[in-house]
């Protein structure tokens, strides 16, 4: 009998119908080939970008962004066709998570500069030299009691020889693949649909910290990707047949312990998430409801670590960095809600007010505005779906926090919880946004039937499609980027003061490693913000911020003259060197303020420190001019404060 | 379970296992003997903090497909760091603390015994091994991969310039580290980051007088480094140190060390 060919078994295809879409290939790499060059297309871009905006060249920030597009949109056009394989769709979301990381290293390829970035380079340095955890960090001190990433990075760095920016880009670059790869699996699982997975990932990437933030060396950067992974392995946990229980249950074991041990906010995420988790699996899961227990367990399990790690280690330290957030939080709503001012202008500088470009402003709105605009189709989508899972309906849960979060940018200390907020919140808003697109693509599929006459619903043509998606989604990764990161910092360039990574010179990093090879490590040193970071960081050195007797320390470097109030703070906090810098006399600070410690209250930010002050110290009598490199001169107070006692 | 596409176990069933132990071991060897250059040993102890370890934890976890191609290599460099951050934990606890030989001893004894356990696993399962298409697309992935470095290098070459155009020259100058007893001498140091070579003029004065003076010449990134003695006994004078570039009379750069008893040293700073 001879063997009959499927096609010939289907009923003819009604004539006006539009042909079959091509199925997806069952394997095979599809598109990622050319996507890839076009991927490296947009990071050459960049970097040519970042040279021309380290001259002051206009092109800079024109091309940049031209870059990140080129870099993204394509991809995301692909994503949205059903014709990619599943494999593909992992490959491209992975590359462009990756592309993205080089985004940033191109930013400043030879040196961390970022605030944090340095925090845990000391750290991490301390524990490389003495072999040992939880030195005490002079710039955060949360830091030294969370050393997940600078445990990882020491292995490599004393195995591979490496240094600690090489070892430290390594191990946030294997941290962002498995971030992505991890919520690619998670999505998937969460949504049913491979498709639906590489647009959720897409979107998730497009949140204000994803570019930078969450790319620096900090223990963020490592913790985060854990907590995907763990979520995808106790998916597999809480549902897994006896035979493979013990081996996951090992591995979820391994993960909930670490977590905790290297970032704060995120074991408290992912505790969050995980009962949320287990009560969402208890309601929409009754044939399972052990599925519900086992989650629940994890969390508990986390929970404990999380408990006991605070008790035992990190509960002085986390109470200090966390708690006047919050108090900060609480106090800014409440005054602005009572009062009516204190309010944080959008897209303004906080020393300077001035105001961010028009179109970045209309750019960051509309970012926003359209997630809200697709937010309630996607969980209309979510509720209906025929395979709506107990993931869902949490990370759904995680999507309603977002409007929420965007509260907190009315005032200034809730401004950063709401953009370091964004990558918990993300976690929900890339699925359900990634579902309002796909219900969007249905509304206009039966709105254009409907015009033409017919009742059966149908697909939309697919470049209009990719458009549409290539279109919104860098958008929203533009806005995003807008929102999360000050404009005068997206690329490198000429110093300015009070000014983040833009005062980072290497005039300044070689006076920092200056200090530490001839005056030594630890010494008590009082520096503008951008040298108190330097010298704590790559300086070795103990930066003293606060007050003393009452007493703002950066009363030292407002005073023309040098005053009993200037001895006294000297000599109550045993301030041994003093880094003057005389750039900060030519412009106000960017934002904040020049230093770490309050201003006195006689500045008035209206003008920049006066010239007379910072060179005040030549004139003191007993006090040593030990360093100058033209903009930056070390001064000695041994004259003042008299030689060290020996221990 | 029979048919197509199986495969016996011992075909193949441990070869990426076996691989994982002999990269575990050549990582551990290179580590300990600190071998040179740098770079070969890097790309042998990167794999072993971040892919061997959890590799192998995994597979002998889970020894048979549970997990997706996806799931298995988030999951391999996941559990990678993840179990160096408790190795590291557990290494503090120890008197030699976080060392080289500590580091290559628990990694690759966790990567070797892992991935033996793993081979044991598998002997017990038979299952078909899924091939994952790797030759499609080599020439664009090439492409890519070298605009890719051109970009990292393109960027790295416009940071160094950026770096050098930032034109500065450092002075510096304090008391040489000594006894209480010791003589009375001071280092004077330059260190120039010029992009190109440099004359300065280098006098070291005290109340007005002339005590030292010399003319440096220094190549972009050269120090140039002085340990002066100062001759007479007591105190310390007042000392000025200043460079001057070619023809000019105002100092360049300045310091000052005041007045000090002899043989304070640097604490005395």
């Amino acid at each position: 009998m001879t063997a009959v060919r499927p096609e010939r078994l289907r009923p003819p295809r009604p004539a006006g119908l539009p042909p079959r879409t091509r199925p997806p290939s069952a394997s095979g790499w599809g598109w990622l080939p050319g996507l890839s060059v076009i991927v490296a297309l947009g990071l050459v871009l960049v970097a040519v970008a970042d040279n021309g905006a380290r001259v002051s060249a206009s092109w800079g920030q024109p091309l940049f962004w031209a870059g990140l597009v080129v870099l993204f949109a394509p991809v995301a056009a692909r994503l949205s066709s059903v014709q990619a394989s599943r494999s593909e769709r992992l490959a491209l979301v992975v590359m462009v998570g990756l592309g993205l990381y080089l985004v940033k290293i191109l930013h400043q390829p030879v040196a961390f500069t970022f605030h944090d970035e340095l925090g845990f380079w000391r750290n991490t340095h301390d524990i490389v030299v003495s072999g040992h955890l939880f030195e005490p960090d002079p710039i955060v001190g949360s830091y030294a009691v969370y050393p997940g990433l600078q445990i990882a990075t020491d292995a490599l760095v004393k195995l591979g020889g490496l240094s600690i920016f090489q070892a430290g880009v390594i191990v946030v670059g294997a941290c962002r693949l498995v971030l992505t790869a991890s919520l690619f699996v998670l999505f998937e699982r969460a949504t049913g649909s491979a498709r639906m997975a590489g647009l959720s990932v897409l979107v998730y990437m497009t949140n204000p910290n994803f570019l930078f933030f969450d790319a620096e060396f900090g223990y963020e950067s490592f913790a985060l990707p854990l907590a995907a992974l763990a979520l995808v392995v106790v998916g597999r946990f809480a549902h897994a047949p006896r035979g493979r229980r013990a081996g996951l249950a090992v591995l979820v074991l391994v993960l909930a312990v670490s977590i905790p041990v290297s970032h704060h906010v995120t074991a408290y995420a992912l505790v969050g998430f995980l009962f949320l988790w287990a009560v969402a699996s208890a309601w929409s899961g009754r044939r399972r409801p052990r599925g519900g227990l086992r989650i629940a367990v994890v969390g508990l399990v986390t929970l404990a670590t999380v408990v006991s790690w605070l008790v035992f280690v990190a509960g002085g330290a986390t109470r200090s960095e966390l708690l006047p957030v919050g108090t900060g939080i609480v106090s800014g709503l409440g005054h602005l809600f009572s009062t009516g001012s204190g309010g944080k202008k959008l897209f303004h500088a906080t020393v300077s007010g001035q105001a961010d470009a028009l179109w970045t402003q209309v750019v960051g709105f509309a970012s926003v505005a359209l997630i809200l605009v697709l937010l309630p189709g996607g969980l209309w989508r979510a509720a209906k779906g025929r395979r709506r899972s107990a993931v869902m309906v949490a990370l759904a849960a995680a999507a309603l926090a977002y409007p929420a979060t965007l509260g907190l940018r009315l005032t200034a200390a809730g401004s950063e919880t709401s953009n370091r907020a964004s990558e918990f919140a993300f976690f929900g808003v890339g699925v359900i946004v990634a579902l309002g697109l796909a219900a969007l693509w249905h509304w206009q599929g039966n709105r254009q039937q409907r015009r033409k006459g017919r009742h059966r619903a149908r697909r939309p043509q697919a470049r209009p499609r990719a458009a549409m998606v290539a279109a919104y989604t860098s958008v929203l990764l533009v806005g995003g980027v807008i929102i999360g990161w000050p404009p005068y910092d997206l690329l490198p360039g000429p110093f300015l003061p009070g000014a983040d990574e833009r005062s980072i010179t290497v005039q300044g990093v070689d006076a920092a490693y200056w200090a530490r090879r001839v005056l030594g490590p630890n010494n008590t040193i009082a520096a503008d913000a951008t040298d108190a970071l330097l010298m704590g960081s790559y300086g070795g050195q103990k930066p003293q911020t606060g007050e003393i007797g009452g007493v703002s320390v950066a009363e030292l470097f407002f005073s023309t003259t040098f005053t009993p109030t200037d001895l006294s703070i000297i000599r109550g906090d045993k301030i041994r060197y003093i880094v003057v810098d005389d750039r900060l006399a030519h412009a106000l600070p960017l934002q904040g303020g020049y230093f770490d410690a309050p201003n006195p209250p006689s500045y008035k930010a209206t003008s920049p420190i006066s010239e007379d002050a910072l060179t005040k110290f030549s004139l003191v009598r007993g006090m040593a001019r030990l360093f100058d490199s033209g903009s930056i001169q070390v001064y000695g107070t041994a004259g003042l404060l008299g030689p060290r006692s020996t221990p | 379970m029979s048919g197509t596409g199986e495969r016996a176990l011992g075909r193949g069933g441990g070869t990426d296992l076996v691989v994982v132990m002999v990269l575990g071991a050549v990582g551990v060897a290179l580590a300990l003997t600190s071998v040179h250059p740098t770079v070969v040993r890097a790309l042998f102890s990167a794999p072993l903090v971040l892919l061997l370890p959890g590799y192998a934890l995994v597979a002998a976890l889970l020894p048979g497909r549970s997990l997706s191609v996806g799931e298995r290599a988030a999951a391999a460099i996941g559990t990678s760091l993840a179990v160096a951050v408790l190795l590291g934990l557990i290494l503090d606890l120890t008197p030699g603390g976080l060392r080289t030989t500590s580091w290559a001893g628990a990694l690759g004894t966790l990567t070797l015994g892992s991935a033996g356990a793993a081979i044991v696993r598998r002997r017990a399962r038979t299952e078909a091994r899924r091939r994952v298409p790797m030759g499609a697309g080599l020439a664009g992935m090439a492409v890519a991969g070298a605009l890719v470095s051109i970009a990292l290098i393109a960027a790295a070459n416009g940071a160094l310039a950026h770096q050098q155009q930032a034109a500065f020259t450092q002075l510096w100058m304090v008391p040489s580290p000594g006894a209480p007893s010791g003589p009375r001498s001071i280092e004077v140091g330059l260190t120039s980051h010029q992009p190109a070579i440099r004359v300065y003029r280098v006098e070291i004065s005290s109340g007005g007088h002339l005590l030292r003076s010399w003319s440096v010449e220094l190549r972009p990134g050269q120090s140039w480094l002085r340990d002066v003695t100062l001759a007479g006994p007591g105190q310390l004078p007042q000392l000025h140190a200043a460079i001057y570039p070619p023809g000019q009379v105002l100092p360049y750069r300045q310091v000052d060390l005041p007045p000090r008893p002899p043989g304070s040293g640097r604490d005395g700073l």
